[in-house]
């Protein structure tokens, strides 16, 4: 049987049904992680879905799971919406997600991509996956992290993106070419 | 040049997925992506911030039931701006396709447009007896003794293989854990009868409908519909939409688009073509509580 969002893309409007039973409570969770109140996450879910139906025929399954290809669109979204509106990130405070153990194997299942991505950060050095962390999970600018972190700036800015390309490496959604040329 | 050009698309491509990037910085990235075209819909970046934003993520949440019903009516909107038919299955020839449908019971149930489902379960389980007790005197007086189904004379079918009729013959005497309920009609004088059939464990099942009103594809279709106990009823699962070109006994396999833990009933509604997500749940054509 086709994917649920090549069945969306071809027009089999029931699959829409199928798409928010399986991964609405995907979207859900990430929008309460990275916005501060209820409403704000309710209005972003809905145009998340919508962005899902716009966006189905780009799905290729050869290149990634369906659920990381619609968490990516949801990621997008709830970025734009905290960027224009200025929003924190719905925690309490930087220090206490520092505290906080990484590497909670409770939600591994989710997909491939995600135990993947998770053996991948264990590979990466320290500072890298601290900040990876805190700008990717937890949804911390760079500037907050280099306040909170006393890590200049642009040190932040390095770890971020070494750490994502050697991630996206480690994932196979990259090649050796692209990381000699890629040295940020 | 080059390779600093695309060292500084590569930090654009990672901040974006991280951080998101300002207008600057988006026409920045705009104008290197013309420099790099194989880099045009890359989408590599994304992706590996989405897999790790996977981390400690409780995707066990319940999407509340308002917000789900409002994307639902998103969608009808979405994939429904316009009247134009989409696919719908046909389980007769088309012959007659333009003739009106028979009375039907849409314009009862009009009266009270917003009724839900479930609603209707009073009045179906008192209409039940009549309506089965109808059913075996003709099940038993009036049909032949051999019974014949009537095939579908327009579906193409490349290999020999067995009719839905004798599939479901076959589902039925496999299936350890067949629920069988009959067709009720929301309406006394309108006669549907048939049954609907279901196995939880195959996930499987059809329906059987004699006297099912032929209806024009190009201005509705059936859809089926299962209400779940574990499912929000406001929003019963899509059970498959069809077509019905001509007044006799069809057997069409349900298409559940969910997994079916617990039907408490079947339902077959008129909607647009194609079917839709939600439906108004204002023409009921038959009902069968399980």
């Amino acid at each position: 049987m086709a994917t649920i969002l090549k069945r969306i893309a071809s027009g089999n409007t029931p699959a829409v049904q199928e798409c928010l039973d399986t991964y609405g409570g995907l979207v859900w969770s990430l929008a309460l992680r990275m916005l501060p109140n209820q409403n704000d996450a309710e209005d972003a879910v809905q145009e998340i879905f919508i962005d899902i139906w716009k966006n189905a025929e780009r799905f290729d399954e050869a290149q990634a799971s369906e659920t990381t290809f619609i968490a990516m669109i949801a990621r997008r979204r709830l970025i734009d919406r905290m960027r224009k509106e200025n929003r924190k990130p719905n925690i309490d405070s930087l220090e206490d997600i520092l505290v906080e153990p990484e590497g909670n194997d409770q939600n591994l299942q989710t997909c491939v991509e995600a135990q993947e991505a998770a053996q991948a950060m264990k590979n990466l050095r320290p500072e890298q996956r601290q900040v990876l962390h805190l700008s990717i999970v937890q949804g911390f600018s760079h500037q907050e992290i280099s306040d909170n972190l006393k890590m200049p700036l642009g040190t932040v800015k390095t770890h971020a993106r070494r750490g994502l390309l050697e991630v996206r490496e480690l994932l196979g959604l990259g090649n050796s070419d692209d990381k000699k040329e890629a040295t940020v | 040049m080059n390779e600093e050009k695309k060292e500084r698309l590569f930090e654009l491509l990672a901040d974006q997925s991280m951080v998101g990037l300002d207008e600057k910085e988006l026409m920045e990235l705009k104008q290197l992506k013309i420099q790099f075209p194989d880099w045009e819909n890359d989408l590599s970046f994304e992706l590996a911030a989405a897999a790790i934003g996977f981390t400690n993520l409780d995707t066990n949440k319940i999407v509340p039931a308002s917000l789900r019903a409002r994307i639902l009516a998103d969608a009808d909107k979405f994939f429904n701006p316009t009247e134009e038919p989409r696919e719908v299955r046909s389980f007769a020839p088309r012959k007659d396709v333009s003739s009106p449908a028979t009375e039907t019971v849409g314009s009862i149930v009009e009266v009270e447009p917003n009724r839900p489902i479930w609603q209707w379960l009073g009045w179906a389980v008192a209409a039940a007896a009549c309506v089965a007790l109808a059913f075996n005197l003709w099940l038993t007086r009036v049909q032949p003794t051999t019974e014949i189904v009537k095939q579908p004379e327009n579906i193409q079918t490349p290999t020999p293989k067995l009719s839905e009729a004798q599939e479901r013959d076959q589902f039925i005497a496999s299936a350890t854990d067949v629920v069988k309920k009959d067709w009720k009609s929301p309406i006394d004088e309108q006669k549907i009868l048939g049954d609907i059939v279901w196995s939880n464990s195959q996930q499987k099942g059809y329906v059987r409908f004699r006297g099912l009103p032929t209806n024009n594809p190009t201005k509705e279709c059936y859809q089926l519909w299962i209400v779940d106990e574990t499912q929000d009823k406001k929003t019963p699962i899509s059970g498959g939409v069809f077509d019905i070109a001509e007044n006799g006994e069809i057997v069409i396999p349900i298409d559940a688009q969910l997994e079916i833990k617990k039907p408490i009933m079947f339902a077959v509604t008129k909607e647009k073509p194609g079917g839709v997500v939600v439906s108004k749940q204002t023409e009921f054509v038959a009902i069968a509580k399980v």
